[in-house]
């Protein structure tokens, strides 16, 4: 009885929440139709000099994305980044000040004396946000992204980057390798029958016991590559923490590991051994250099992730899938970085992948 | 040192008391077995217990024999061993301040082992890393209270308190200058929910490790028991009775640092059980710290292995251990004050 009072109760929350998504999936779609000079993607008038050649973005999502399109632009970062991160980034950019991110972590003095000729803030903010943020930089613009964390509906924010930065053509390119990508792998994924859909864990932090549910923007990927997440928590903002217990009941096919340290303890612990993807040797390692391929931030940063964990998901529809290649012009164009063929080697290897 | 036996000895009524309050400590400990997020039937359960014990064969899947050996036994030996610590801690800790409101990490254990936990995860150390560095930060803030209050002319047990109070604050404030700088995606949810405390990651290694400077502490808190009796009587009288009082403060303090940091580093931070559970007990049994410290190990080790079973059971995402203690406990207690008619300091 309690039991069954219980899940009414989820389903409702549930479908609250899913409405409210969904409300707010269609509101940034009608929102970012607008791609003018003018106006930025929460409709607010903005002021950019024509010639910009300093950028700031006080979230990391758009910080990535101007790296990606623009880098010689960027000021700083808005986060730390670890040495593991800076190995495959030319040291003047992984020289770069932090100056902090977020409305309340940035420090905006440090971030005006290195003098931005616009400064960019991403995803989910209201206009009062963005206004606030904007007083704090009195007379340097402050410009808005809407769904630069969302790789499903990424484009509108990378063509408006693509404008305001004057790179066009450059995001016109990623535009189009995005929607190369989904498009494969969407297409291939869905004739899969949803009993043959492989179940998957996303695991976070050195424990392997935090994760996302499906539909949070953490674990867009095993939805867009035709997993099942596994996990059957509640949305919520971060991470949440779940039990061992329901891991194994769970029993997932495959594990997404987003940390080093767990990825390489999962094979000798004795509770993991008793997940199938363990037993199975099917844990994978997400890459982290530059920028983490699968969530950390979600964003563009995960349009390589698109292919990798396709081809993790299901090696043999996606064998045609020329991933080392896909990845060295990927690094070339976007990350600014020539991988040679041993380094694409090892990325590979030590996520798991055999390739 | 230890040659108060005699005196030592409960009275036949107060051992037929402590063995009254086992009974449910023990009814829980089995029925903790047959709950949890992993479909087991009771049945399967017995079997597999059953079938290490006895040469029997248990016919049950796999995982099962995991779920209860290593997930299931070390969290309730965890949860137990922990509540057992930090109540003990807390009735030593009140009858040496001779001060109802004190709780064992009144001396900047909690916030030493905190910060250095914090710092651990920062650094991206392993698990058992991470472990081992909140024991020994705990060590080192009450070491720093110590010596600093030692700095002091005319040292009373009111200074440490007051060094304690500062090392606290400023380990506190370290702790939130490491979850400024932390990695909002991975490194901030983890520090937030290890300071909120949890035995979700507790595995039988880790439960090894910090056990044993547990149960040492416990076991020492135990056999000094009567001279705390002494101390509270006042300072003066306990010299005037040839106990060393100087020596029983350092013992008492080394002891439930050790348990408490201990503590702190197998689950993380888990306030209100140590400050209440004492008075808890102080209710039902009176104020004989004789009695009164088992009595503490036990209702402890009672409540925090049934806040245990609720914040694995009640939803799908494990709720913090420190959110719950005073969720459920806080109500208890306060109706517990209600009916309780004992005089109790």
């Amino acid at each position: 009885m309690k039991q069954k009072r219980n899940s009414l109760i989820a389903i409702i929350l549930i479908l609250i929440l899913v409405t409210a998504l969904g409300i707010y999936v269609i509101n940034q779609t009608s929102s970012s139709s607008l791609n003018s000079k003018d106006k930025d993607m929460l409709g607010r008038s903005i002021d950019v000099p024509s010639e910009i050649n300093r950028v700031y973005s006080i979230t990391y999502s758009t910080t990535v994305l101007v790296y990606m399109l623009s880098p010689d632009k960027l000021i700083g970062w808005s986060a730390e980044r670890s040495d593991n991160e800076n190995q495959y980034m030319a040291e003047r950019y992984s020289d770069l000040p932090v100056l902090g991110g977020g409305k309340e972590d940035a420090n905006y003095e440090s971030i005006l004396s290195a003098k931005p000729d616009v400064v960019f803030v991403g995803h989910g903010k209201t206009v009062e946000d963005v206004d606030d943020i904007q007083q704090k930089f009195g007379s340097i613009p402050v410009v808005d992204v809407e769904g630069d964390n969302n790789i499903t509906n990424i484009t509108s924010s990378i063509r408006f980057l693509g404008l305001i930065l004057g790179e066009e053509e450059k995001a016109e390119d990623l535009i189009e390798i995005h929607e190369n990508v989904t498009k494969k792998v969407r297409g291939r994924v869905s004739e899969i029958p949803s009993s043959e859909k492989k179940k998957v864990y996303y695991a976070r932090d050195s424990t392997g016991l935090q994760s996302n549910p499906s539909g949070s923007s953490h674990t867009q990927l095993i939805d867009i590559c035709g997993g099942v997440n596994v996990v059957q928590v509640p949305l919520a903002k971060g991470s949440s923490t779940v039990s061992m217990e329901m891991i194994l009941d769970a029993n997932p096919d495959v594990i997404i590991a987003s940390d080093p340290q767990f990825y390489q303890n999962v094979y000798n612990d004795p509770v993991w051994q008793n997940v199938k993807a363990v037993a199975d040797k099917e844990v994978y390692l997400v890459p982290q250099s530059p920028f983490n391929w699968f969530e950390s931030p979600p964003g563009a940063n995960t349009i390589l992730g698109i292919a990798w964990t396709a081809k993790v998901l299901y090696p043999d529809k996606f064998s045609d899938l020329d991933l080392k290649n896909m990845t060295q012009e990927f690094y070339t164009d976007f990350y600014h970085y020539n991988l040679t063929d041993s380094e694409i080697t090892d990325i590979m290897n030590s996520s798991g992948l055999e390739v | 040192m230890f040659k108060s036996t005699i005196r030592d000895k409960l009275s036949t009524h107060q051992t037929s008391t402590l063995f009254l309050l086992t009974i449910p400590l023990i009814l829980l400990f089995f029925i903790s077995f047959l709950i949890g997020r992993y479909p087991i039937s009771p049945l399967e359960v017995l079997m597999v217990i059953a079938s290490k014990v006895m040469p029997i064969k248990a016919t049950v899947p796999l995982p099962s024999d995991a779920v209860i050996f290593q997930i299931r036994l070390p969290r309730i030996l965890a949860a137990m061993l922990v509540g057992a610590a930090l109540s003990i801690a807390g009735a030593a800790f009140q009858g040496l301040f001779k001060n109802p409101l004190v709780s064992p990490d009144k001396l900047g254990v909690s916030a030493g082992a905190g910060f250095a936990a914090a710092l651990a995860i920062l650094f991206s150390f392993s698990a058992v890393m991470i472990q081992v560095s909140a024991f020994f930060g705990g060590l080192f803030a009450v070491a720093l209270t110590y010596f600093i209050s030692k700095t002091f002319k005319g040292t009373s047990i009111l200074t440490l308190i007051l060094c304690g109070i500062a090392i606290e604050s400023f380990f506190g404030a370290m702790i939130s200058l490491s979850k400024y700088v932390a990695d909002p995606y991975d490194q901030l949810p983890t520090i937030v929910f290890w300071l909120l405390g949890s035995f979700a990651a507790v595995t039988p290694q880790k439960l090894v490790m910090m056990g044993i400077p547990v149960i040492f502490g416990i076991f020492v808190l135990l056999l000094i028991r009567w001279r705390i009796n002494v101390l509270s009587m006042g300072e003066e009288e306990a010299r005037t009775m040839g106990v060393d009082t100087r020596k029983l403060q350092a013992i008492i303090i080394f002891s439930c640092t050790i348990v408490t940091a201990s503590s702190v580093s197998i689950c993380g931070i888990i306030g209100w059980v140590g400050l209440v559970i004492p008075h808890v007990a102080r209710m039902i049994v009176g104020p004989d710290h004789k009695i009164l410290l088992p009595a503490s190990v036990i209702i402890g080790a009672f409540f925090l292995l049934l806040i245990d079973d609720v914040a694995r059971t009640i939803t799908t995402v494990e709720i913090p251990i420190g959110i719950l203690t005073a969720l459920i406990g806080v109500p208890f207690f306060l109706y517990l004050l209600r009916k309780s008619k004992k005089v109790w300091v």
